[in-house]
């Protein structure tokens, strides 16, 4: 999975959020909020195609936590980019 | 994702979104650039300040103010020659900062308020370069289908 092209990350305070730029910002006008983790995640899913192991594996090197934690994170932050459409 | 922009700014307090059209050039283009929305609340809005409203057709509008008159905001984009006016009424939120090329602008910087006072001060140049260049077209056109609808000789 990878982030669709016509999004992008804008950083507003502490805050990250998700926005749509191109043509479909025409048509999507919400907005994702995203912590830390969520916007690590997401600028590693800009880059390239990965799968939710690759994810977690990328969250263990970064971040000091637990494989249980990791996975739990990167599931409900997919989740909640699948269910905005943001995911190709 | 089907709240609308009213909700997002309750909720939240702001709303980041990209611009779409080109009304705010050169400040801002089509799809690419980002803004920063916050509640209106209790602010009293000022001349260049800028609004995002809703008009009654729904649709959302964000552009400068220019006066203010009857209690109503006189609004123009900074790309259009048609001032509008606004009751406060229709003001949901104000543009705090925007983003142009992933860099970040406050409407309380120097860079800004600069672009702002030249920009309005040469609207009467610029509304004349525009208005001239229409009637050249116009003008134009018309000779032009004239002479295609005339029969040959």
């Amino acid at each position: 999975m990878q982030i669709k092209p016509d999004f992008t990350i804008q950083k507003v305070g502490s805050t990250y959020i998700a926005v749509a730029v191109g043509e479909t910002s025409k048509t999507f006008h919400a907005m994702i909020k995203l912590n830390e983790t969520g916007a690590f995640l997401w600028n590693l899913l800009a880059e390239r195609d990965l799968t939710e192991d690759e994810l977690t594996d990328a969250l263990l090197g970064e971040y000091e936590i637990d494989r249980e934690t990791a996975a739990r994170d990167v599931k409900r932050i997919v989740e909640a980019l699948t269910a905005n459409g943001v995911l190709q | 994702m089907s709240r609308n922009i009213e909700e997002q700014l309750d909720a939240e307090g702001f709303y980041v979104s990209t611009t779409v059209g080109w009304s705010m050039f050169p400040m801002l283009r089509n799809r690419r650039d980002r803004v920063v929305v916050r509640t209106i609340g209790e602010r009293q809005l000022k001349k260049y300040d800028l609004p995002l409203y809703r008009r009654p057709d729904g649709k959302y509008i964000l552009h400068r103010i220019i006066g203010v008159k009857d209690g109503c905001y006189i609004i123009r984009g900074d790309n259009t020659y048609r001032k509008e006016h606004v009751p406060p009424t229709w003001i949901i939120g104000y543009v705090e900062e925007f983003y142009r090329n992933g860099k970040r602008h406050s409407v309380s910087g120097k860079g800004y308020r600069f672009y702002v006072r030249l920009w309005q001060f040469l609207y009467p140049l610029r509304a004349a370069f525009v208005g001239g260049k229409r009637l050249c077209a116009g003008v134009f056109r018309k000779l032009f289908r004239r002479k295609q609808t005339t029969p040959s000789d």
